[in-house]
């Protein structure tokens, strides 16, 4: 997969690997989220959103289960204090494989999403900090909105050289239209 | 001018920007704004292409998309459209168009013959004439196609780019004349998001035929400042943009051409967009269509609705005849004929059906003063040829007249545009009076306004609009127009045609060649339901979908069943009301992009291989890696043998794999799996089987307990997803209270399998610092630099081992276990010796033996159940049907001295009775040799030994077999262990 770069339009990129965990809470919820506030130095993004915590970006997923997105390097002192701080509570599982990211930048980003997609990316309250789960064309997809600018989408891996190409030619097709 | 029938002035066209275009290879020059109608009208053209069936003249008759004969193919090669309505094509630069349907040429066609015949040929003949066998209907078939139809398909692969776009909107509005218009300017007024879709170039609709004062503004004011008032609130303008299809939770597909009929897209190469608009509401501004009326010879070119006559004159600058003749049942038509006297046309007469002494409005007033207007009558036959119009036989006053003239404007009342508001499941109110069903109940978030829901006159469609469309606090008041701009239609519907006019050539669906005769005839021969009247005489089919015929049909057969209109019933408005192209409807998915390739992580690994792939579901996996000229039927038997004799590793990868952790983590996969797994030790796996509610096996896999409390589920690749989803369900609905979490960690870890006698000599090589764990146990090691976690299980039935590995780091575990393998002697191998093997051994797969109609007793796994229930389709299984007679059993068959056994074959006792059973997979025995297959059979465990038929219908081919235990291989499954 290579880089995508249509200045003024849609940029297209798949950033440096990073490591992708998951932690679910099933019990003493206010509790075990005060704990995890604590201890990752910030509340854990509500439902629908997401938050920069430190070098953490932690992306809530579905009811009551987040993704922390952490340095290589970071992992598993991350995965660590995940599982301390969750105690009896939560289960924390690394994730790394299952989801690629891909970063989409620029003026255009919301655009391209709604290409092939089913979800309203141009809804003004879908800005940074808001998180969704859609599919475009068959592919599963979770979008984390990093600026007004800027965008992530997580796909499985294998899915992810076909999603990527379909939005290069979306991006190329827009820059062309401009 | 760009034509003779072109005035000097006038209309929405830029006469600055003159155009050339071809039309049955000659040259012509409109202007920019002209659609190819009004500029092959301005060119005195009067003959657009030849009918369906008998091959008679046809002109233009209306201005719009409802344009039923006027059809045209455009474009050539990979960017060509036909049957695309000249009405609703604009001209370009070097536009190519062509009439349809006549050899050899538009003027000269031959198969104006069967006009002549038409007395023999009328609706249904067909089905009276054409006896025979189904071979003889394929000459027959081939000779009908040849005489009738509609434009050619194209015969190259579509050069253009088209695309699917999502849209989300608080209104959308469809249609943009003056209701459509008010209504958006009302919900942006109150903030909604706001969508407008227009089918034409340009916004307006009606106002860009009749001009009017709204708000002291002149329309084109008004206009000007609706689209900036719109656009200047964040809302979308969308023009050339069919709205094609309503469904369900207010989703409505709009189709915008961005470019013309074979015209050559922009950069971006995009033709046609594709949008799917969920809406908060949507305002449905389609406005009406104008009705013909029924008199011999309302085909023939010169015969047009009123209202698009007046369109021509005051959009295009076009006037469509010199000598006119107005036949109406209301207002509306005295306008046109106002207009065409104004523009230097003579008008013969204004022929009204409405009686004498009905009430005179201001306009027919005015008409009278300057106009023949004759009240209680009626056009008897248009007379004329391909040439045009000649004249007219017209009763007035009871007598019967001849008029010269070289155009007749015809109005029979107005048909609201329903098939929207009817796809949204809406009903509709019938109007006796104007002789219209116009929008009653709807059943979506949904509301129709303006001349589409029966409004009357310009302030009442703007009122309509501007009033049922705000979804929050109402804005100020509506906009308003002067008295004089607010004609009401007072329409009396007269469906009637005068006595003396001959039904035999009075069309009432023109694209169909369906006359009323036909009509009157396909009652009599019984066919009195709409729907059956509809197939047997093809009216409102095609294209046209009955646009202006459907309702002058309706009233001809209640006339004969002797009934009200509206109980004769409606024909199902179903999408896309208006052809849309099938390349906006694939758009993005052809190619490459028709579905997703899912790639395994070794996708590259395996590609340099250059294995045979085989597609499963989304998944490209190896299907065989075969060596030299091997086939794959010769590559996948080396692999199996080099399984069973030596080694051999393939990638598992796909496997649907999932980490369910906590206290409860036991509890909860007793829910989910048949077998007793909560007993596990630390460190072993076990086999297991997962339920529906309903009892059926719906997957299988394994059950590794990798820590206390963290369990490792895999399942099928086939069935991955499902299974996901079932956990989820089971977790969040089933058993919310329990204290685990469940992972989806398929594409986490990729895995490699390594089977046969030599596996264990493998993976002691390949993980020296590992004890080699026994079979259904697991162990965790460090193969290549990266931590790794060993399984031993086994689905070929040799000793074997899936490795498993981050898939971010999975390449160089698989290159060491290859080479290893290889070293040995071993050997890749791919899905089909897969296949082979697990049959061989008995092993059931998703899809094959697990078809969702077996149960475990079914597949011979009773024994594996928990004894203590508990689990997700205990309680279904204990239902008595499971157990009784009859049931299809799994069991296994080898072919007795003969042909392989044919897969998916039915199995028979005896040749030509009913099947008893069915062969699911089948394969051959690697080391003896011969067919084998797996299959069910009805009460097939106690079957074995008999010999039956295993018989192909769709291969022709046919075996004998002989039932057998579903196992060839290592029935005591000693090979499992060292």
């Amino acid at each position: 997969m290579t880089n995508a770069v249509h200045p003024g339009s849609v940029t297209l990129q798949t950033p440096e690997p990073s490591r992708l965990l998951r932690f679910e809470i099933w019990s003493g919820h206010k509790a075990t989220q005060a704990r995890m506030a604590k201890a990752l130095g910030g509340p854990v993004p509500g439902v629908g959103k997401s938050a920069e915590l430190g070098a953490l970006r932690l992306i809530w997923v579905e009811q009551n289960t987040w993704l922390v997105r952490t340095h290589p390097a970071d992992a598993d002192q991350t995965l660590a204090t995940l599982t301390a701080a969750l105690g009896k509570d939560g289960s924390a599982t690394d994730m790394s494989g299952a989801l690629r990211r891909l970063r989409i930048s620029g003026p255009g980003w919301r655009t391209l999403l709604t290409i092939g997609g089913v979800f309203d990316a141009e809804n003004p309250g879908f800005g940074p900090g808001s998180m969704a789960g859609t599919i475009v064309a068959h592919s599963p997809v979770r979008y984390d909105v990093i600026s007004e600018d800027c965008v992530d989408a997580y796909t499985p891996p294998s899915y992810a050289s076909d999603l990527f190409g379909f939005w290069c030619e979306a991006a190329e097709r827009l820059a062309k239209a401009q | 001018m760009s034509g003779p029938m072109r005035l000097a002035d006038g209309g929405l066209i830029d006469r600055a920007r003159p155009i050339r275009f071809v039309f049955d290879g000659q040259t012509y020059q409109g202007y920019a704004g002209d659609s190819l109608a009004s500029a092959l009208l301005a060119n005195g053209v009067v003959l657009f292409g030849r009918s369906f069936k008998y091959h008679r003249p046809r002109g233009v008759m209306a201005a719009g998309i409802e344009e039923p004969s006027a059809l045209v193919q455009a474009g050539s090669g990979g960017r060509y459209e036909p049957n695309s309505r000249a009405t609703d094509v604009f001209i370009y630069d070097g536009l190519q168009s062509q009439s349809q349907n006549r050899w050899p040429n538009l003027s000269f066609d031959l198969g104006g013959l069967n006009s002549l015949i038409s007395p023999f040929i009328p609706a249904g003949f067909y089905y009276k004439t054409f006896f025979g066998g189904p071979k003889l209907w394929l000459l027959y078939e081939h000779l009908i196609r040849q005489m009738a139809g509609l434009g050619m398909p194209p015969t190259k692969a579509d050069v253009d780019i088209y695309e699917h776009r999502a849209a989300f909107c608080d209104v959308l509005v469809v249609g943009s004349g003056p209701a459509g218009l008010a209504a958006a300017l009302s919900a942006s007024a109150a903030g909604s998001r706001v969508i407008l879709a227009e089918q034409d170039e340009r916004i307006g609709g009606s106002l860009l035929t009749d001009p009017a004062i709204i708000d002291g503004l002149s329309s084109d004011q008004w206009i000007a400042m609706a689209r900036e008032t719109l656009i200047g609130a964040g809302g979308r303008i969308l023009t050339r943009t069919t709205a094609a299809g309503y469904y369900d939770h207010d989703l409505v597909n709009l189709v915008e051409r961005l470019t013309e009929p074979g015209q050559t897209p922009g950069p971006d190469g995009l033709a046609q967009r594709l949008w799917r608009v969920r809406a908060g509401k949507v305002i449905l501004a389609t406005g009406a269509f104008e009705r013909p009326r029924l008199f011999e010879g309302n085909d023939l070119p010169g015969v047009m609705l009123s209202g698009a006559v007046r369109t021509y004159l005051r959009r295009y600058g076009v006037r469509a005849g010199s000598r006119a003749i107005i036949t109406t049942d209301n207002d509306d038509a005295y306008r046109t004929a106002l207009a065409l006297a104004e523009a230097g046309a003579s008008i013969g007469a204004i022929l009204d059906s409405r009686p004498a002494d009905g009430v005179r409005s201001a306009l027919v007033q005015k008409a009278m003063g300057q106009l023949p207007v004759h009240f209680g009558a009626k056009l008897i036959a248009a007379k004329g040829s391909a040439k045009g119009l000649k004249g007219a036989s017209v009763l007035i006053d009871g007598e019967v007249t001849a008029l010269d003239c070289d155009l007749i404007a015809v109005s029979g009342g107005f048909s609201p545009v329903v098939h929207l508001h009817m796809q949204a499941g809406g009903t509709l109110a019938w109007d006796e009076l104007s002789g219209s069903f116009s929008p009653d109940q709807a059943r979506q978030n949904q509301t129709t306004v303006g001349a589409a829901a029966g409004a009357d006159g310009l302030s009442a469609t703007l009122l309509s609009g501007w009033t049922k469309a705000s979804v929050k606090a109402k804005p100020k008041a509506a906009p308003s127009c002067a008295a004089e701009d607010d004609v009401a239609l007072n329409i009396i519907a007269d469906w009637e045609p005068a006595p003396q006019a001959s039904l035999k050539k009075a069309f009432v669906d023109y694209q169909n060649d369906v006359t009323a005769a036909d009509l009157d005839l396909a009652w009599r021969e019984g066919y009195r339901s709409v729907e059956h009247l509809k197939r047997y005489t093809t009216l409102g089919m095609a294209t046209d979908q009955g646009k202006t015929s459907n309702l002058v049909g309706l009233a001809r057969l209640a006339k004969s069943e002797g009934r009200p209109l509206p109980s004769v019933g409606l024909t199902t408005f179903r999408p896309p009301y208006t052809p849309v192209t099938l390349g906006v409807l694939a758009a993005e998915a052809t190619g490459a992009h028709l579905d997703p390739r899912r790639r395994p992580a070794l996708y590259k690994t395996h590609a340099a291989e250059q294995p045979i792939w085989q597609p499963v579901g989304y998944w490209h996996r190896p299907r065989a890696y075969p060596i030299g000229a091997e086939n794959l039927h010769q590559s996948a038997h080396r692999e199996s043998l080099t399984v069973r004799t030596k080694v051999g590793v393939t990638d598992v990868s796909t496997l649907g794999k999932f980490d369910v952790s906590g206290p409860d983590a036991a509890i909860f996969l007793e829910l989910i799996c048949a077998t007793t797994v909560g007993k596990l030790a630390v460190g072993r796996g076990r086999y297991t089987i997962m339920l529906r509610e309903d009892g059926m096996v719906m997957d299988d896999g394994t059950v590794w307990r990798t820590e206390e409390n963290r369990f490792l589920l895999t399942s099928s690749t086939g069935g991955a997803d499902r299974m996901a989803a079932h956990l989820s369900y089971v977790r969040k609905v089933i058993a919310p209270q329990l204290k685990v979490a469940v992972a989806n960690v398929q594409e986490h870890w990729a895995a490699v399998a390594v089977a046969g006698p030599l596996a264990r000599q493998v993976v002691s090589s390949v993980l020296p610092q590992m004890a080699v764990p026994g079979h259904m146990s697991l162990d965790r090691g460090e193969l290549a630099g990266v931590s790794t976690l060993t399984l031993a299980a086994s689905y070929s039935g040799e000793r074997a081992f899936e490795i498993y590995a981050p898939s971010d780091q999975i390449g160089p575990v698989w290159a060491a276990i290859a080479k290893a393998a290889r070293d040995l002697g071993g050997c890749l191998y791919g899905l089909e010796a897969l296949e082979i093997l697990r049959i061989e051994k008995g092993h059931i797969v998703v899809g094959g033996e697990i078809d969702g109609r077996a149960s475990p007793h079914d597949l011979g796994l009773s024994k594996m159940l928990r004894p203590a229930g508990g689990y997700i389709g205990h309680t279904a299984l204990q239902r008595p049907a499971f157990n009784e007679a009859g049931r299809l059993q799994m069991v296994g068959f080898e072919a007795v001295d003969g042909p392989a056994i044919p897969e998916g074959s039915m199995v028979l006792t005896v040749a030509k009775t009913l099947p008893v059973g069915h062969v699911t997979a089948a394969g051959l025995n690697v080391i003896k040799g011969g067919s084998i297959a797996l299959g069910f059979l009805r009460d097939g465990f106690s079957r074995k030994g008999e010999s039956l038929i295993a018989w192909s219908a769709t291969r022709n081919q046919t075996a004998k077999v002989k039932v057998t235990a579903p196992v060839f291989y290592d029935v005591a499954g000693e090979q499992y262990r060292d």
